[in-house]
């Protein structure tokens, strides 16, 4: 009630979907609308106008999200604000007793984050009047959540992924794991069922059925692995590993391998609870030149990887053997990329956000913000938006079209 | 010897944290306390005469710098002009370990990061960037206030990459824990414990090496194993460094190269490290731990079937403390020839030169030489350097003397100097050897600009001849057996950027240098034989023994068939810049390839030891051939003796594991006949482009410490007040003010002002100081009542330290006094001008509770005038001479003498009785101006750990001492009263060095009668 006269005060028509409405899709934490880390509209052209700046009242803790036509932003100390992405206003805010440390999850008209330890809250809030609908106590919930449908899907710091009814937060399925799951899971959606795919820190990317928590899938890395998987059109799964690995898990169609380039397969003997998914997958791998703790962002063919060192790359098969292009920028990077119609969009360790031309690497523009930029953009589109760690957040376009 | 593993027994590198000894303050912080102190002294405030921080030893600046800034992209480097080329080396090596440690931290540091560098130890001992003292196993610090990186150069490249990545390690966490727990607005969180946080500056700064393992090793093998539960019982020294190391290391490895960055992220989410490692690792850190040891047995008990500890091979000669440096001779000291050994040591907290019979101590030890105590022996260099002794009874070795390292030639028979070898340009000298007529003497010395070269010096003779020169790190020289050569170890060759130490010979007579080994190894402590030269390598993991059988050691054209001495070699890499290999910047030849040329078929290499731990500093004994050496086991040093068989076939070692080197120079110069001149590696340096500025240094203040505080005091009232304390970034200029308020009603405000301002410069020798000052209070004591009392003025200081140990110092206070005796209507206004002259002699050596060993002296006399009225307002002389004779590990018998007398229009009265001076007897029993007072107390150890396990957690309770007393003295004002005296026994409790309990139980008597009631004292503070 109280932001529907807020809103009503305001010049304009409240952007924020009341009712059910329609849900936006949130797969993935970074672009729109698919678990790619690309935003599917692209008018952005490419340009770094400031369309607006404004400061924050707390440290970005997480990335930035975009949906029902707020940007999401969770404060590093125990807010969360909903903003108009027009303007920079803040819509709303909400106060958490503890960090809400895997950011905001704005569904419709109501909101899920979680909250750090010691609370380890996670709830569901709805935005016209902050009334907690309900609460479940999961210990330290860094990765972001996901919906679909009905079902969000939570990575709990104790190791295992839970499926609750968002509406009423009756649990629906659970399934241990074991290991961290820092980074957001991604739900491929399948004729034959969703699948959910997720990194852990024990260096594991497993596949897992979104309607029954089943394991589909699982395969071990070399190396932890913090980055959220990306999924190509072609069913082709990107991700990377924290010690320098770009990965690629290619669908082999029937008995041939689509793409192999590496000799580890599937060990037989590793147990699997369910018999595995109709199709088989071949790992491919490159090696970056650094540690990664960035999730890579694919479009059609291309998929975008970074490492630490600040080096871009830019892969244009499934088959991970070299880079289309390479780019080295003047700095360190744990930010992760995103594309943005014809553009690569990254922010570095040193304030500085780069736009890279997708198909080339070619540096198209650049600007050093007031402090690092420690986690990924985000597009509507159109436009970028982006936080840095002197709580500072920056709307990015183009003035002139 | 071993450059970072030094003084395992002291306080070794303490970067992080700021941890003063206690008693020994120095520099600014005693200025800032004596000024304090002084103040109120003038100002009559009573005080205690027995105040705890009346003594101190001091840091000299025997130095003067000319200082420089140089700015580069994250860091200002200050350097002063002789140690230019260091500091571009420097810029380089903080540049690209910058880079590394962004990626590793997930981090930026937004602040320029000060680097200071010292070109010498001797010099980064007299920094002002800390309060404390630094001991000579510190090998760089990062300090809180300023975040500045103090680091000194001790000769070789690889250890400066060390020591500045070790620190920037410290800077980046301190930064990335502020950022992690301010974007949380938390500041509940500490910082991890000590362990976590230098374990992980050494692991993210150098990879493992043999001196961790040679720890670790004995720690596993000898059954001693430390869990991380129990790292504070090493607390402070470099096994914690070397254990954290192990520990984080072993957590990248087991859990994910991820997990050291995610703790630290996490930081903010726990209130101890336990907490973050079980949310980040999900296992708790008990288990993390008892992973890591059983991990450290699966990987060290095998290799007792393989190698053997020194006390199942050897024969320890040496126990307790540390012993190390054996040199074995054939002496006469009147019960005719034997053998004897001469060796350091350090037993009781000082490090002293011996002298044992050939079967070890247990049949006799004799001091030489007690060091540390007076200014010609500040230190004995205890790890750092050998030292060498003739048959005929003469010792020879270095000890910091005053700004630089002397060499001394001691007779071992009278213990007297017969000569002092200073060098004005050298600043340290280290390992002399005699050449075999005793006629020269060969040694290891550094210069102002940083570079250890080798020296040589005719005895009786005090001009030098240089050797080398450059900026390749030259130890452990030794003459060969013909006297034509010198043996030397250098990191000059192809791996010498990497830390890698080979064995070359110099030729006497025609100036050519030969490699005798070329490896990825360290080969150090040549000792030439008849038949060839031992040597100490670590290539099988451990530092052993090895023998090379050859006669051409100085016969240099035959060592060699091919074109391998140095200056033969032909060129074929040119001199690059700004190499951006992974190898730290320095500019090599491409590695391995077979050398070119034959090996001479006279030649073999034999290991000589097999141990598992460490041995160093072969000697051969004179009397039977067997192996002198030092020898690692249980947590410390000592003196060995094994019988060797160097003619054994099965321990010969290939020779081309010795010269796995190409002998290809980087220089793209032809190599002219000077030796001297051929590269292998040249140390990176910045590249003109990064250095954005580089000029002389301007004095760049900022805040060290603010601090308020409000008090109430029923008699008193409320008070509040602020002071705080700014420096520059050297240290060497210091302002400190306070304000505070002491008005009872509002009325009063403006006039009740108290508030100073001072001025402290240290920069040079002579520290000085100025201020000016208001104050206004209320006082009381027996003999005035309730007064007030209002003063201005100001005053100047000056302190002359004669050397570490002794110090005359003396102030001038100015000022103008209103004290007003309402209550007796008595006011007087008077314009007092106030002098005083102290000399302070310190050179105590503490333990857990207080002074245990040593002297600590305080004359002062003083004069007041009250120039207005034309006449002495008050005079006084104090002496204060406390002695400590030390009687075992933790036991003393100390004695104090005291004696203060002042008189005149308005004597100053001190305080006395209580249990910091006259125990038995009230605290501040007395308020007089005459005192004489004698104590005497026999202090010694009663438990030196004690571990309650409690429901609740355990609960520790370290160095619990004793002690028996007896007190005897007199206090008046006018008429001498006779002595009276007090006798009892009391317990101490050291808290960690921060302060102590005590609790004494006597008896008072007045020479005639003993009272039959005891009195108890519970009081803090240390022993005197």
């Amino acid at each position: 009630m109280l932001l529907f006269v807020a809103s009503c005060s305001r010049q304009g028509t409240n952007k924020l979907t009341m009712g059910e409405g329609e849900a936006a899709p949130w797969r993935f934490v970074r672009g729109g609308l698919d678990a790619q880390g690309a935003a599917a509209k692209h008018g952005f052209n490419g340009k770094l106008d400031v369309i607006w700046e404004r400061g924050l009242k707390e440290k970005p803790q997480g990335p930035l999200a975009l949906a029902n036509g707020a940007l999401t932003i969770a404060g590093a100390k125990r807010k969360v604000f909903l903003i108009d992405p027009a303007t920079g206003e803040t819509y709303t805010k909400f106060k958490n007793r503890s960090s809400p440390q895997s950011g905001g999850l704005l569904v419709d008209s109501l909101l899920y984050n979680s909250t750090s330890p010691p609370f380890n809250y996670l709830d569901c809030r709805a935005v016209s009047n902050g009334e907690l609908r309900w609460r479940s106590v999961i210990l330290d919930i860094t990765a972001p959540l996901l919906f679909k449908g009905k079902r969000l899907f939570v990575l709990g710091g104790d190791g295992v992924i839970y499926c609750f009814d968002r509406f009423s937060g009756d649990l629906i399925w659970e399934k241990r794991v074991g290991g961290k799951m820092i980074s957001a899971p991604a739900l491929e959606a399948r004729p034959d069922g969703d699948v959910l795919w997720i990194a852990n820190s024990y260096g594991w990317i497993g596949a897992y059925d979104a309607s029954s928590g089943k394991e589909l899938y699982r395969r071990k890395m070399n190396g932890a692995l913090v980055s959220t998987p990306a999924i190509a059109d072609n069913g082709t799964i990107y991700f990377s590993g924290q010690n320098g690995y770009a990965y690629s898990l290619s669908r082999k169609i029937g008995n041939r391998a689509t793409a192999v380039t590496l000799s580890e397969m599937v060990n037989p003997a590793e147990p699997l609870e369910q018999k595995p998914v109709s199709d088989t997958f071949a790992l491919a791998e490159s090696i970056l030149q650094s540690p990664s703790w960035s999730s890579p962002a694919v479009k059609n063919d291309f998929a975008i990887f970074v490492d630490n060192s600040g080096n871009v790359y830019c892969f244009d098969s499934p088959h991970l053997t070299k880079p289309l292009w390479k780019v080295q920028l003047d700095g360190a990077l744990v930010a992760s990329p995103i594309i943005v119609g014809d553009f690569v969009v990254v922010g570095l360790l040193t304030g500085k956000l780069y736009v890279l031309r997708l198909t080339t690497g070619e540096i198209v523009s650049s600007r050093l913000l007031d402090s690092p930029i420690k986690y990924s953009a985000i597009s509507d589109g159109d436009r970028i938006f982006v936080a840095t760690q002197r709580k500072s957040l920056y709307c990015f376009g183009s003035l002139s079209r | 010897m071993l450059n970072l593993l030094s003084y395992l027994i002291s306080n070794s590198a303490r970067p992080v944290t700021q941890r003063k000894s206690a008693g020994k303050t120095s520099t600014l912080a005693s200025l800032a306390i004596v000024c304090a102190a002084t103040i109120s002294l003038v100002l009559a405030v009573p005080q205690s005469a027995h105040a705890q921080f009346f003594f101190g030893q001091n840091k000299v600046q025997y130095s003067s710098f000319d200082w420089k800034v140089m700015t580069t992209e994250h860091f200002k480097i200050y350097y002063y002009e002789e140690e230019e080329y260091l500091a571009q080396m420097g810029a380089r090596i903080a540049e690209d370990s910058y880079a590394m440690l962004t990626k590793k931290f997930n981090h930026e540091v937004r602040r320029t990061v000060p680097l200071i560098i010292y070109s010498d130890p001797l010099f980064f001992s007299q920094t002002n960037t800390t309060s404390g003292f630094i001991g000579e196993s510190t090998g760089g610090f990062t300090e809180f206030f300023k975040g500045r990186m103090v680091v000194p150069f001790i000769g070789s490249y690889a250890d400066f990459d060390h020591v500045i990545r070790h620190e920037l390690v410290h800077v980046f966490m301190l930064s990335k824990l502020s950022s992690v727990q301010r974007g949380q607005r938390t500041t509940r969180t500490g910082l991890p414990p000590l362990w976590f946080v230098e374990g992980l500056a050494e692991h993210w700064s150098t990879s493992w090496n043999t001196q961790g393992d040679m720890l670790v090793r004995d720690m596993v093998v000898s059954g001693r194993i430390l869990g991380i539960e129990d790292f504070r019982k090493v607390w402070g020294t470099f096994y914690m460094y070397k254990f954290g190391q192990s520990v984080c290391e072993f957590i990248e490895k087991e859990y994910g190269a991820d997990k050291i960055t995610m703790i630290l992220e996490n930081w903010w989410k726990g209130k101890r490290l336990r907490d973050v490692v079980f949310l980040t690792l999900g296992v708790t850190l008990d288990e993390v731990s008892r992973k890591w040891v059983y991990s450290l047995k699966k990987k060290y008990y095998p290799l007792i079937s393989e190698a053997d500890m020194p006390n199942q091979v050897g024969h320890k000669l040496t126990s307790r403390g540390f012993s190390v440096k054996g040199v074995p001779i054939m002496y006469d000291n009147g019960d005719g020839l034997k053998e004897w050994i001469v060796y350091k040591g350090n037993k009781l907290g000082y490090s002293t030169l011996n002298m044992m019979s050939g079967s070890g101590e247990g049949s006799g030890v004799r001091t030489i030489l007690k060091g540390e105590r007076s200014a010609d022996f500040e230190s004995l260099h205890l790890m750092r350097s050998g030292i060498d002794a003739t048959d005929d009874g003469l010792l020879v070795f270095s000890s910091k003397a005053s700004e630089s390292d002397a060499m001394y030639l001691l007779d071992i028979d009278t213990r007297k100097v017969r000569q002092q070898y200073r060098f004005k340009d050298i600043v340290s000298i280290h390992s002399p050897r005699f050449s075999p007529d005793g006629k020269r003497i060969v040694f290891s010395g550094v210069d102002r600009s940083g570079k250890s070269d080798i020296f040589l010096v005719e005895v009786g003779d005090t001009t030098y001849q240089r050797l080398t020169n450059d900026y390749y790190q030259d130890l452990d020289p030794v003459f060969a057996k013909s006297g034509s050569a010198v043996l030397f170890a250098s990191d000059r060759g192809p791996w010498g950027d990497r830390g890698a130490k080979d064995i070359y010979s110099y030729s006497l007579e025609n100036d050519q240098l030969t490699a005798l080994t070329t490896n990825k190894f360290t080969d150090r402590s040549p000792e030439p034989s008849d038949s060839g030269y031992y040597f100490v390598s670590n290539r099988d993991g451990a530092s052993n023994v090895y023998f090379c059988r050859t006669d051409a050691v100085d016969n240099h054209q035959e060592l060699f068939a091919g074109a391998r001495q140095i200056s033969d070699v032909t060129i074929d890499s040119t001199y690059r810049a700004d190499d951006e290999s992974e190898d730290g910047g320095a500019h090599r030849t491409d590695s391995a390839g077979a050398i070119d040329g034959e090996m001479s078929s006279s030649e073999e290499f034999v290991q000589v030891t097999d141990l598992l731990t460490g041995v160093f500093d072969p000697r051969i004994s004179p009397s039977n051939g067997d192996l002198i050496y030092t020898g690692y086991q249980n947590f410390g040093f000592q003196v060995y003796r094994q019988g060797i068989d160097n003619q054994d076939e099965k321990n010969i070692v290939s020779v081309s594991e010795f010269r796995s080197g190409v002998l290809k120079p980087v220089s793209g110069e032809e190599p002219d006949n000077d030796a001297k001149a051929t590269e292998y590696w040249r140390p990176g340096v910045i590249a003109a482009e990064s250095v954005t500025s580089d000029v002389s240094y301007a004095t760049d203040y900022s805040l060290d410490i603010a601090q308020s505080t409000v008090s109430f005091d029923p008699v008193f009232g409320t008070q509040g007040g602020v002071q705080a304390l700014m420096t520059d970034v050297l240290g060497n200029h210091a302002f400190y003010g306070f304000i505070s308020n002491t008005a009872r009603t509002k009325d009063d405000i403006l006039t009740s002002f108290n508030l100073g301002l001072s001025y402290f410069n240290l920069e040079r020798r002579v520290n000085w100081g100025f201020g000016g000052f208001h104050t206004f209070n209320e006082f009381s004591n027996v003999v005035d009542g309730y007064y007030f009392e209002r003063s201005v003025g100001g005053f100047g200081q000056l302190r002359y330290p004669i050397s570490r140990y002794s110090r005359i110092e003396t102030s001038v206070f100015a000022r103008h006094r209103d004290k007003d005796q309402f209550l007796r209507g008595i006011r007087r206004r008077s314009f007092l001008v106030s002098h005083f002259v102290s000399y302070v002699s310190d050179n105590s050596l503490w333990e857990a509770t207080g002074p245990i060993d040593g002297h600590r002296i305080n004359l002062t006399v003083g004069v007041t005038a009250a120039v207005d009225e034309g006449q002495f307002n008050d005079v006084l002389a104090m002496a204060d001479i406390r002695n400590y004779k030390r009687l075992g590990r933790n036991s003393a018998f100390a004695t104090r003498i005291f004696g203060y007398t002042s008189g005149g229009i308005d004597p100053r009265r001190i305080y006395h009785g209580g249990s910091w001076s006259f125990r038995g007897f009230d605290r501040r029993q007395w308020y007089v101006p005459n005192v004489v007072f004698i104590s005497n107390e026999l202090r010694f150890p009663l438990v030196n750990h004690i571990l309650l396990g409690l429901p609740i957690g355990n609960l520790g309770f370290n160095s619990i001492r004793g002690a028996f007393f007896y007190d005897t003295g007199a206090a008046w004002e006018n008429n001498y009263p006779g002595f009276i005296g007090s006798f009892g026994a009391g317990l101490r409790m050291g808290f960690g060095g921060l302060f102590a309990f005590r609790f004494d139980w006597s008896y008072r008597h007045d020479y005639k009668t003993i009272e039959k009631s005891p009195n108890f004292d519970f009081f803090f503070g240390w022993n005197f």
